[in-house]
């Protein structure tokens, strides 16, 4: 094959020519790529979240929230679904940790008629309830609460008792299996095999491209709660919540509340690093005032 | 008056294939009770052609076809096959009822009679109205005849004629100025006289319905009795019953008997499999779904368990109820193998929704209805719903309602939003707790969730109720406390039973 010729370096005078247009064209050029399709946002409530994330949580995608125990992260789930269900949308609860609170999330403002509150009992189902409802159009927000296993040992202990637990397959404890059939056991071992990585979280992987495809889909907000970060990249959003000494007044004592610290740790769609500071008052508080 | 009948011929046969459709187009027969001793009641076609007729014995019939399948008749499947072909009729007329099975030859046949005025408005003539009759019984694994007439007794005339002569799906539609030229070719065997009037109808020479009409209906009376005038009434048209009833009874039902006992889940599932698809094809016709599902277990021990479900909205997702049902057997195994197993449900009507022009679309109802069942299939009974404020003092207590987002509006909503305030994640149950006290006052604090030196403590506020009540009474000192190691909790203090419990964890 013949070697290509190389091109003409331009003159002078068509170099000049050239400068000039891109002069006079400025800001207009752009580098070229596929379109970036800009996605809705749902306004999380807290006016300095919603300016770092341009507006809100982007609207089909994956948000991520993490903390410890007393970070402040359910008083921000609280807060994401009060500003949803106040602007009459439906929104979502998969509590894999039974930890809702009914009163605190009204005294947050959510809406509670408008929250749909599925209290899963284990990591498999509540994996397979945030899909089903991510694939039902109609929901803003699907909030999926991990946080159970960071609580404590006992948490964890169940969590072990429940991928460890034996299967009900045969009736009867005293039924014998035909001739052939699978072994019970490892019925169970691969029916409850999503348990397992609840221990591993980084098996899972799989699982949140799956749901965070479902995500943008239907336009859901996919709202994942967990103590330590297990997305990865699926999530256009990570917000990572850290925790400050409680404030307590008086005499007489009472909880004033906390201050969280809220730091911007991935985003797809403004600058991370950004941070807020979340002051959250207790119940208490505000009828002393 | 225009009647329509839904005859089906072979209705042990059809009851059975009805249940296994996997035995449709092998030599089949249905005996009449299990053991050698049995006769055959029924036969499929395939096994007509290679000799096996109804009346034989099992030994002849397995004789003459070697690759013959037999079958017990099922009273239970031959039940729920009548009353799915009492739906179908229903589904087409609000006036329906099954006729009287027949005697003799006709011992077989199941029909059902139904009001046909108006028939032609729906379904654009008395022909269209038969042919949809005969569509949707096969829909639910019903073959069956169709024909519309003046009167019952000539419209379930017309359906066993045409059993006899045409093949299943067939429908004839008789004018009243047809009727007696239909009538006159047909032997009097058809309208299955009793062994008396039979043969003084043979002595006389009589053998077509044509011939009977002819004679004087006096002489006719005084010669062989009042039976033959109301037989001759009922052929000239001449009917005093009253009007067809609506139907009263708004529940379905489909059971089962099992060959042999089942001790596990999975044979069990499949069973149920079948049975649902049955139901929910019934439901269907009704326009109906299913809230709420009756599950009959006979045990291998003479006993009965029947257990409600519950679901948390109307659906006719088979794979939702299905998960329902194993749900519950896995949670409550029953304590003895499974013989015979039967579901009920009366239908309920699928929810609809008006669209509001102010609020954000939300899920649509009947998609929201079989989400709701399929997540409290899968997750539990109880566990899906809306949360509510509970009306108790309790600290622990919640209350879950049913999810209804268009019963909410926008007008009742607080003009003034809070802001992000503490929030409390519930410990469901509590976590007990070692504590040491100072001057009454937590200082020290050994637990699962939260541990140290009591850094902070507000408190105590007490909470009591129930005193009336020994079991369900409470008496609690709370405590907000923060430990060394950070967290910070809610603590209470039982003074009825002198224990410690972590309720909350503020987040």
């Amino acid at each position: 094959m013949p070697a290509r010729a190389p091109g003409r370096a331009p003159g002078p005078a068509r170099a000049e020519r050239l400068a000039a247009l891109v002069r006079d064209l400025g800001d207009r050029i752009r580098p070229g790529g596929p379109r970036e399709e800009t996605p809705g946002r749902l306004p999380t409530g807290i006016p300095d979240l919603d300016r770092l994330l341009a507006g809100g949580l982007p609207r089909g995608r994956l948000a991520e929230i993490t903390g410890g125990p007393g970070s402040g992260r359910t008083a921000l789930a609280l807060t994401l679904l009060s500003e949803a269900t106040r602007g009459g949308e439906t929104v979502a609860v998969v509590d894999a940790a039974d930890a809702f609170d009914p009163v605190s999330a009204t005294a947050a403002g959510v809406e509670l008629p408008r929250v749909l509150w599925v209290r899963a009992p284990g990591l498999r189902e509540a994996l397979r309830s945030s899909e089903r409802l991510l694939e039902a159009r109609g929901f803003a927000l699907v909030l999926l609460d991990l946080c159970g296993e960071g609580l404590g040992p006992r948490a964890r202990a169940s969590a072990r008792a429940r991928s460890e637990a034996q299967p009900s397959e045969v009736l009867r404890p005293g039924a014998s299996a035909p001739r052939g059939s699978p072994d019970p056991r490892r019925l169970a071992s691969r029916r409850l095999a999503p348990a397992r990585s609840e221990a591993q979280p980084s098996e899972a992987p799989s699982v949140w491209m799956r749901l965070a495809r479902r995500a943008r889909a239907t336009g859901t907000v996919l709202v994942l709660l967990t103590p330590v970060r297990r997305v990865a990249t699926c999530a256009a959003v990570a917000i990572e919540m850290q925790a400050e000494p409680a404030r307590f007044v008086g005499p007489p004592d009472w909880l004033d509340g906390l201050d969280a610290r809220l730091v911007l740790t991935r985003s797809r769609c403004g600058p991370i690093g950004g941070e807020t500071v979340l002051q959250l008052r207790s119940d208490l508080a505000k009828d002393a005032t | 008056m225009r009647i329509g009948c839904l005859l089906v011929p072979d209705l042990p046969l059809v009851a059975e294939l009805r249940a296994h459709p996997e035995l449709d187009g092998l030599p089949l027969a249905v005996l009449s009770e299990p053991g050698a001793r049995a006769t055959v009641l029924a036969a499929s076609p395939e096994a007509v052609r290679a000799g096996v007729h109804p009346g034989q014995s099992l030994l002849h019939a397995r004789a003459v076809c070697a690759e013959l399948r037999v079958r017990t008749a099922s009273p239970a499947l031959e039940r729920a096959a009548q009353r799915a072909l009492l739906d179908v009729a229903l589904s087409a007329s609000p006036r329906a009822a099954a006729s009287p099975s027949g005697t003799g030859a006709h011992g077989g046949e199941a029909s059902v009679l139904l009001d046909a005025a108006g028939g032609t408005t729906l379904f654009g003539s008395e022909a269209g109205l038969a042919g949809a009759l005969t569509a949707r019984g096969a829909a639910v694994g019903l073959p069956a005849v169709a024909s519309v007439a003046s009167s019952r007794f000539l419209a379930r005339l017309a359906a066993r004629c045409l059993a006899i002569e045409a093949e299943r799906g067939s429908v004839r539609v008789l004018t009243p100025d047809q009727e007696a030229d239909f009538l006159a070719p047909l032997p009097v065997d058809l309208l299955d006289p009793d062994d008396a009037l039979a043969e003084a109808l043979t002595r006389l020479g009589i053998h077509r319905l044509g011939q009977l009409l002819a004679l004087p209906r006096r002489a006719l009376a005084t010669r062989l009795g009042p039976g033959v005038q109301r037989l001759v009434a009922r052929l000239r048209g001449e009917e005093h019953e009253p009007l067809l009833p609506p139907p009263r009874d708004r529940r379905l039902s489909e059971a089962i008997e099992l060959e042999a006992p089942v001790e596990r889940l999975e044979p069990l599932a499949f069973v149920l499999r079948g049975l649902l698809a049955r139901l929910l094809a019934r439901l269907s016709l009704r326009s109906l779904a299913c809230g709420e599902l009756d599950l009959t277990l006979a045990l291998a021990d003479g006993g009965r368990e029947t257990r409600r479900l519950g679901l948390a909205a109307p659906t006719l997702d088979a794979r939702v109820l299905l998960r329902r049902l194993r749900f519950a057997l896995e949670s409550a195994p029953p304590p003895a193998a499974v013989e015979g197993v039967g579901l009920a449900t009366e239908g309920q009507p699928l929810r609809g929704d008006q669209l509001d022009l102010f609020r954000p679309a939300g899920p649509a109802p009947a998609e929201l209805d079989a989400l709701l069942a399929e997540l409290e299939a899968l997750c539990g009974p109880g566990r899906v719903g809306s949360p509510r404020v509970a009306d108790d003092l309790r600290p622990d207590a919640f209350d879950m309602g049913g999810f209804r987002p268009a019963a909410g509006c926008l007008a009742t909503l607080p003009s003034d939003p809070p802001g992000p305030r503490l929030a409390a994640r519930a410990l469901r149950p509590p976590v007990p707790a070692e504590v040491r006290l100072r001057s009454g006052r937590p200082r020290w604090l050994r637990s699962a969730v939260a541990n140290g030196e009591v850094v902070h403590c507000a408190g105590p506020w007490r909470t009591a109720g129930g005193w009336w009540c020994a079991e369900t009474g409470f008496d609690f000192d709370h405590f907000d406390v923060q430990t060394s190691d950070g967290l910070l909790v809610r603590l209470r203090c039982d003074r009825r039973r002198h224990a410690w419990q972590v309720d909350a964890v503020y987040d």
